[in-house]
């Protein structure tokens, strides 16, 4: 079998997909990354090798917020951000579509698309406040497991009004409602409620919301939140089949189209990456005053590939740099080293 | 004597006319250097909580030069165009840095404000000079006005730099040949010409490169020139969208009589002269069609590029121009910065194969 990959690598999920020649819907994988991308990509990877002995792999997009380590990891042939991505891929189940909502485990956006391309987006900044990983939190805190969550909100009858504007008052805010004695149903469905209108108000400011609206990323699966999107926005939602894993088929249909217009063989590095070992480690560039942090992957065979620097001088791309840079980098990474451990004496 | 000019705030606007002026009196000046990580992190230290980001770069700056020059040059600015003011942050500066960093050598402080203008069309800066030469002990009336005279042909010489297309970076660096521009300008083109045939070369950063036979979609990057023209503040802003095969054009290179000829068109004057001067690079550019898309750079906390960048916005939006608004403050995450910067770009190029 021939196909395209993709892998989506976030801070909450890490999804791979496989797409057929002609861009169908092969298999997906949804794996939680635990603070370890490495690792998840690997599981992921030898999960597919097992099922897929004789898979030829035609070309391998990667995006996420892992999408630097990924894309050098497996040898990518397209790395792309996740608003390209995820348009993509909403583009590809629903041509008709003109509004996506994305919600992940760490960000979320909105990304309006007219006549079948992306006229503008928005992704919240610093702030994490209405996004997955509190919904997490939040429920293992009120010891509910996060797949029953949207259903209690669907029960709720009188939803009570929790301040959504930072999840930090939101955890105070709904431990006061707690206290006065209010129920689990009315609590959830208020947080969902809280969330979405946090999302309109950040995210969605200013954007102009027309139908058909997708609603997508690992959020798309409560239902409490997608109630509340469609009792506030008056629109019906759109769950896409594969909302999950949007951005992993975006990037590979982003990959699928990069081969397709530049014929050439995959630059994928092969299932073995699976059972290779990685090591991340980083150190101070003292070249200048700029002091980048300069991050170093190798593995069993040596050095893979630096980056993070300012200046360019560090991003070799997957090409070991001449002997003497290597060795100056070496001795920066063990200086900073002797410095730090200096400094902990 | 040494003068140092710190490399921050309204030094991309006006330090080629300080630079004249000081220079005619046969003072050294010395200017800051670019802005790093270290500089940035020695001004965050020193500096209010509240200031905002540039304020504390040009803290960094102020500290850099201080074992390395006799004086620091610091024009309070209130006003630099009739019937117009500056952010009050500027007019604050001089005590600001008087009261923070009591180890810089003496501060010579002179007060530009237009509305007070002693010699017509001067904006403020005949009255700011005499000052100067009286604090600097320099000279008699004649030498000021020679000076000054020197200070604005440096200044315009500077303009018309930019005008053509250059980096003020750039454009600084080479004010310090003593050959004219419009000279080095001929020889470069001549000799060019030479190289390649006669091929006209693309001139500045964000054009170099234009051989290739597609157009390259142009980016109009809006904001305060010391955001927009210092890498350290914008994470490399400039240089990333060069890279990704966008032509950046900056207000600089807007003529500013036709910048303030479209924005006295608005329904109420703006009285920010940067404020005015961007919002009318905005609008000559839509008019004349020449912007694929927006991208608003701004400080944290600023209020007059809040007021500026909606304004632009509403515009852009009038015109379905993409329009992306950028905030970056000291606690900016380069990872989601560089994926806006990335998605904003990816989003034009597929919007121009269209």
């Amino acid at each position: 079998m021939q196909g395209y990959l993709g892998i989506d690598v976030g801070s909450v999920s890490t999804n791979i997909v496989i797409l057929s020649e002609t861009g169908q819907m092969q298999h997906n994988l949804y794996l939680r990354t635990h603070g370890q991308p490495i690792a998840a990509i690997q599981n992921g990877l030898r999960s597919i090798m097992e099922q897929f002995q004789d898979l030829e792999v035609l070309g391998v997009g990667c995006t996420g917020s892992g999408r630097r380590l990924t894309g050098v990891l497996s040898g990518a042939d397209l790395v792309k951000n996740e608003i390209t991505a995820h348009a993509v891929a909403a583009m590809y189940c629903h041509p008709e579509v003109q509004t996506v909502l994305e919600i992940g485990g760490q960000d979320s956006k909105i990304i309006v698309i007219r006549n079948g391309v992306v006229s503008d987006f928005a992704m919240n900044t610093v702030c994490a406040a209405g996004t997955g990983s509190f919904l997490d939190q939040q429920a293992s805190r009120l010891g509910v497991a996060i797949n029953d969550f949207g259903g209690l909100a669907l029960k709720s009858e009188n939803p009570v009004r929790i301040a959504g504007r930072c999840t930090v008052f939101a955890e105070s805010d709904m431990i006061h409602k707690q206290q006065v004695g209010h129920s689990i149903e009315d609590i959830t469905a208020g947080l969902c409620e809280s969330l979405v209108r946090n999302y309109l108000a950040n995210v969605g400011k200013g954007k102009e919301i027309r139908e058909p609206v997708l609603f997508q990323g690992g959020v798309a699966a409560n239902a409490g939140i997608r109630a509340a999107f469609e009792k506030q926005l008056e629109v019906k939602l759109i769950i896409p089949e594969h909302f999950s894993v949007m951005g992993a088929i975006g990037s590979a249909l982003l990959a699928r189209e990069e081969m397709l217009e530049n014929p050439r063989p995959s630059s994928f590095r092969g299932f073995t990456i699976a059972d290779r070992h990685y090591i991340t480690s980083s150190f101070e560039c003292t070249g200048c005053p700029n002091m980048c942090e300069i991050v170093r992957l190798t593995d069993d065979s040596g050095l893979l590939a630096n980056w993070g620097g300012r200046c360019g001088k560090w991003d070799s791309n997957g090409v070991v740099p001449g002997k003497a840079a290597t060795a100056a980098a070496n001795n920066a990474a063990e200086n900073t080293y002797i410095d730090r451990a200096k400094s902990l004496c | 004597m040494r003068v140092g000019y710190p490399r921050a705030l309204l030094y991309y606007h006006c330090f080629p006319f300080w630079k004249g002026f000081l220079e005619h009196f046969g003072h050294q000046v010395c200017v800051s250097g670019q802005t790093t990580k270290k500089l940035l992190e020695s001004g965050i230290e020193k500096t209010v909580g509240e200031a905002c980001l540039p304020v504390k770069i040009f803290f960094g700056h102020a500290l850099a030069l201080k074992d390395s020059v006799d004086a620091v040059f610091l024009p309070r600015l209130v006003s630099l165009e009739q019937k117009t003011y500056i952010c009050p942050k500027f007019m604050g500066l001089p005590s600001m840095i008087r009261a923070s960093l009591p180890e810089l050598p003496p501060l010579i402080e002179v007060e530009v404000d237009a509305r007070k203008d002693g010699l017509r069309g001067s904006n403020g800066l005949w009255r700011a000079a005499c000052d100067a030469a009286v604090q600097l002990g320099d000279g008699s009336a004649r030498q000021t006005k020679a000076a000054f005279h020197a200070g604005q042909s440096m200044q315009k010489e500077y303009e018309q730099m930019l005008l053509a297309g250059l980096d003020p970076n750039q454009a600084i660096a080479s004010l310090d040949c003593r050959d004219s521009w419009d000279n080095r300008e001929r020889d470069r083109q001549r000799s060019s010409g030479r190289r390649n045939g006669g091929k006209a070369e693309g001139r500045g950063t964000g054009e170099s490169g234009l051989s290739s036979n597609m157009p390259k979609p142009n980016i109009l990057l809006l904001g305060h020139p010391y955001n927009v023209h210092d890498g350290g503040f914008n994470l490399g802003l400039k240089t990333r969208l060069s890279g990704m095969h966008f032509r950046v054009t900056t207000m600089e290179s807007v003529p500013a009589r036709n910048a303030l000829y479209e924005a006295d068109k608005l329904s109420k004057a703006i009285f920010w002269s940067l404020g005015r001067r961007m919002v009318g690079t905005a609008m000559h550019l839509f008019a004349a069609e020449q912007v694929a898309g927006v991208m608003h750079l701004a400080a944290f906390g600023c209020g007059p590029d809040s007021m500026i960048g909606e304004v632009v916005e509403r515009e852009a939006r009038r015109l379905s121009i993409p329009f992306i608004s950028l905030v970056l403050d000291e606690h900016t995450g380069e990872a989601g910065f560089l994926t806006r910067v990335e998605a904003f770009g990816e989003m034009l190029t597929r919007r121009g194969r269209l």
